[in-house]
């Protein structure tokens, strides 16, 4: 594992989108998890992309059956 | 004791005959799967075929607890898995495809201090209803199946499969770098493509 990547104390938009795609596959760090929150509650784009994320996801697990609420 | 033994009936020919007409329904969608994630056809086929017997020999184990079709996903995950890591050296990834680890399509998303730009969320939040819910997963599967075969064959590894990253990176020979980001491409590309369908689904209403 590589150290701690020194990100802005200011995230931006696209390194949110990164984090928020890499919180798929890895937890975040708390300082990572703490930067993505704070700068989606103050960033109004980034309130509709994260959101747009979520249902993404939520139906790609609808569409590959991941849980057992799964359509049939 | 009688009605006990009766409530769980072995399968008798006439279940197993149309349980069997409800799996060959899913066989299509199996195979579209399939098809994503392993790059010769014959593979495809082949784990789709035992997917299927696997099924109709364990039919009885069916619950009807969870969906058909999240049953046979189930089993169709673990077929993929196996092909996977048995025939690892088919499993590769194709030179022609795009395997550059930049996101520079992406630059047209953001402004020059990294913010969104509003026009590339303009399509708002998904849809909600039962009646586009259907449409909904349809583009969802479309999306998938429109990226890049690389792509998509990595991103099925890790969001369909479930794999580790650490094993994928291993088994193709990826560097966590470059595995980050195209699993970051993939969803970039499908947050565009499907909320854009969802957009028109939003004016069809």
């Amino acid at each position: 594992m590589k150290t701690v990547d020194p990100r802005p104390a200011g995230l931006s938009c696209r390194g949110s989108t990164r984090l928020v795609s890499e919180a798929r596959d890895r937890p975040l760090t708390d300082a990572e998890a703490q930067g993505l929150a704070t700068h989606i509650r103050d960033c109004p784009q980034c309130q509709v992309a994260s959101r747009q994320f979520a249902d993404l996801f939520a139906l790609l697990e609808q569409v590959f059956a991941r849980g057992a609420d799964a359509h049939s | 004791m009688d009605i006990e033994v009766m409530a769980t009936p072995p399968l008798d020919d006439i279940t197993a005959q149309i349980l069997g007409d409800q799996i060959a329904e899913h066989r299509d969608f199996l195979l579209r799967v399939a098809r994503l994630q392993l790059s010769r056809e014959e593979d495809a086929l082949d784990v789709v075929q035992e997917t299927l017997a696997g099924a109709l020999a364990s039919a009885g184990r069916f619950s009807g607890t969870i969906p058909l079709r999240a049953w046979l996903i189930g089993i169709l995950r673990h077929k993929i898995i196996d092909a996977i890591r048995k025939r690892a050296r088919y499993v590769q990834l194709d030179p022609d495809d795009e395997l550059n680890p930049g996101e520079s399509e992406f630059d047209r998303h953001f402004q020059a201090d990294d913010c969104w730009r509003p026009e590339a969320v303009a399509h708002g939040s998904c849809p909600q209803g039962v009646a586009v819910h259907k449409q909904l997963l349809g583009v969802v599967e479309f999306c998938v199946a429109k990226l890049p075969v690389n792509t998509g064959r990595v991103f099925l590894m890790r969001e369909f499969l479930d794999m580790d990253f650490d094993e994928i990176a291993t088994e193709l020979k990826l560097t966590p770098g470059n595995l980050r980001v195209l699993l970051y491409r993939a969803r970039m590309r499908l947050r565009d493509c499907v909320s854009r369908g969802w957009g028109e689904l939003h004016e069809n209403r």
